[in-house]
């Protein structure tokens, strides 16, 4: 032990191991902060230059793009409306809001310190629970991550506002449009109608572009510029130590379910940004706040978010796995450098990996504090009058849109999609809904027909295992709870009414 | 009638036209169910079936409050009818109007030079009339990210009538 430890500080410590750690969470905050670069992006684009570098150098590169995309997301998420990444998606929920009421800085604070604080919970699960961690995400079969998804989209509710049947609609035109595409069974078209373009189902990016940033831009015109965010005072005040103990247990349930659903192959981010902040509001003592610039609701969301980043790790170093398309990269940089991840790695690589430990752990370092300096020079953004921020964000929308697939169909989506938005926007829809539906509608389905494949059409299987039972449980406990909270409002309005007459 | 109530009374009404068509007219026409599926729950329809009747379920869940909420007094009532709603829907066409012909210009003009317009357009209509910003802003910006993107992150900036000039491989 003591030996592999020495090895693998030999290996790692260099200036060269240090510098690309900087260098690699620095541009990857970049990145992810520019609507359209999305972080496998950023990862495949550096995978070149990794040829010639050692491999735990090269490693650590990729790695800290990964860390800095997963947290640059939520700076144009909260100042933008327009997430850099799917997962960063949930951060736009409070972290908008928050920013609108002047309060983008603190906003920012509060995502750079979950994003951190989770990192770090996240690299200790990699290093401490991997043999653990590993069997238990194995024991995941499709009927598991049925019932989990499952039990994520009883967040709905959550922030489906004063209406849940306007909730509903939102969400299920959400599921909806995710449908669009080729049949993962059957290789049939779905509503593609002769253009191939949308084989593989509409993008990510641009839908969540249209449907959050375009609206807010259509509506200032609409409104004829009428008033700029006034960001004043507050715009300058960070999160407080206060915010940071009052977030402190959300933080840390966010980056336990994001370090549980990150070991499990497929996840990824944007599931463990919904359940953590569904999780934070149901716990919250004001849950009617989230969705309304609730700070609580922005270190969930990023707690959940960057959970998973060393998480991911632990199916690609245990198993050979990977959990995503990003560590799917990672992996093919490790191929080329003739490794191969897996139980053989920890026997014939063990100071490789334990070097790669250590990098990942100074990686949450550099990323506090590439994530304050950026603070400092990004919540400026806020002070830009609307009638000159919101031509820049729609062109950078446009660009970035067009970016993720070099598809100008991309812009006509995106176009669309705002329009839909702003269509919402005005019947009072909720577009949060619609979202949780096109993110994790594809997961629901393809494990809800897998598990039936894999049981020939018998729905026992989604009732075959402990797991599945929990999910289940847990999903009947939250519709219970959402229900008392509903008829407790109703009660309360009701007295309120009687008092008044 | 209540406001709200009329809301959710034509949006339940619009819920359930939409099911109807989705379920009656776009899934039978978009959706290829082959022959041989093992069980209905594996068609390729069975999914946006269930999730277009959710949307009618939605849509008598609010016909069905605006109908029992029609003549519940409302707060708001009086505020409704306050807006220039004609000079609202003018703007926010105008802007998709600028939109869609920046969409359909791309191929021609190249995205910086729409990009560009549309930004100048949108400043303009926003109501910034400092020449200097205006110009500034809308050249500057789509220049920076053609850059960008087509020097760094290697994504081929489609450029129109520039194509080869921008690259330095045409006359």
């Amino acid at each position: 032990m003591i030996e592999n430890l020495s090895e693998a500080l030999t290996l790692f410590l260099s200036f060269e191991n240090f510098a690309v750690i900087f260098l690699g969470v620095l541009i990857g905050t970049l990145i992810g902060a520019i609507p359209g670069m999305t972080t496998p992006m950023g990862v495949a684009l550096a995978l070149p230059f990794t040829f010639t570098l050692h491999p735990v150098t090269g490693v650590l590169l990729l790695l800290g793009i990964y860390k800095g995309g997963l947290y640059g997301g939520s700076i144009s998420a909260i100042l933008l409306k327009a997430p850099g990444t799917p997962a960063a998606s949930c951060t736009v929920i409070d972290g908008f809001p928050m920013a609108q009421k002047g309060e983008a800085k603190r906003a920012l604070d509060m995502a750079l310190y979950a994003s951190c604080i989770a990192d770090l919970i996240s690299n200790l699960a990699l290093i401490l629970l991997t043999g653990f961690l590993a069997s238990f995400a194995l024991s995941f079969g499709p009927p598991e991550f049925f019932t989990l998804i499952l039990f994520s989209l009883t967040i709905i509710a959550g922030v489906s506002g004063d209406s849940l049947p306007r909730g509903l609609i939102s969400a299920c035109l959400g599921l909806f449009l995710a449908t669009v595409g080729l049949d993962t069974i059957y290789g049939t078209e779905r509503l593609i109608f002769g253009n191939y373009e949308l084989m593989s189902g509409f993008n990510f990016i641009p839908v969540l572009i249209g449907l959050f940033a375009l609206p807010e831009i259509i509506d200032h015109f609409a409104r004829k510029g009428g008033g700029d965010i006034a960001v004043g005072a507050l715009g300058r005040v960070g999160a407080s130590m206060a915010d940071l103990r009052k977030c402190m247990k959300t933080i840390i349930r966010g980056s336990v379910i994001g370090v549980i659903l990150g070991a499990i192959p497929g996840i990824g981010g944007a599931p463990s940004a919904f359940l953590s902040y569904s999780e934070a509001r149901r716990n919250s003592k004001n849950p009617d706040a989230f969705g309304k610039g609730e700070i609580e609701g922005v270190a969930a969301a990023e707690a959940g978010n960057n959970g998973v980043a060393g998480a991911t790790m632990i199916p690609l170093l245990a198993l050979g796995v990977p959990g995503d398309v990003t560590t799917a990269v990672i992996l093919g940089a490790f191929m080329i450098h003739g490794l191969q991840p897996g139980p053989v790695m920890f026997v014939q690589n063990l100071p490789m990996i334990y070097a790669i430990f250590i990098g990942i752990m100074l990686s949450s370092g550099f990323l506090f504090l590439i994530g304050k300096l950026m603070i400092r020079s990004v919540s400026r953004i806020s002070d830009i009058p609307n009638r000159i921020l919101y031509p820049i964000v729609l062109i950078l929308c446009i660009f970035g849109s067009y970016a993720v697939n070099n598809a100008l169909l991309d812009i006509l989506i995106m176009i669309a999609m705002g329009a839909l938005g702003y269509l919402m926007l005005k019947l009072s829809i909720p577009a949060a809904p619609f979202l949780i539906g096109f993110i994790l509608g594809p997961l629901l389905e393809d494990s809800f027909r897998q598990s039936l494949r894999l049981s020939e059409g018998g729905y026992s299987i989604f009732f075959g295992s402990l797991i599945c039972w929990v999910f289940w449980g847990l999903a009947a406990i939250s519709i219970f709870l959402l229900i008392r909270g509903r008829l407790v409002i109703r009660d309360s309005d009701i007295q309120a009414q009687a008092e008044a007459k | 009638m209540n406001p709200a109530a009329r809301n959710d009374l034509f949006l339940g009404l619009g819920a359930l036209a939409g099911a109807a068509f989705l379920l009656f007219y776009l899934i039978p026409l978009g959706i290829v169910r082959p022959g041989n599926t093992e069980t209905r729950a594996l068609a390729p329809d069975f999914w946006p079936i269930i999730i277009v009747e959710a949307i009618a379920f939605a849509g008598i869940c609010l016909v069905a409050l605006g109908w029992i909420h029609r003549d519940k007094p409302h707060p708001e009532a009086e505020d409704a009818a306050q807006t220039t709603r004609t000079g609202v829907a003018i703007r926010v066409v105008s802007v998709f109007v600028a939109l869609l012909a920046s969409y359909f210009l791309i191929p021609v003009l190249g995205l910086v030079l729409c990009a560009i317009v549309l930004c100048a357009l949108l400043l303009w209509l926003g109501g910034e009339r400092r020449i200097h910003i205006v110009l500034g802003v809308s050249v500057l910006l789509p220049v920076l990210l053609y850059l960008f993107f087509n020097g760094f992150a290697g994504v081929p900036i489609p450029t129109g009538l520039f194509e080869g000039m921008l690259d330095g491989s045409g006359s």
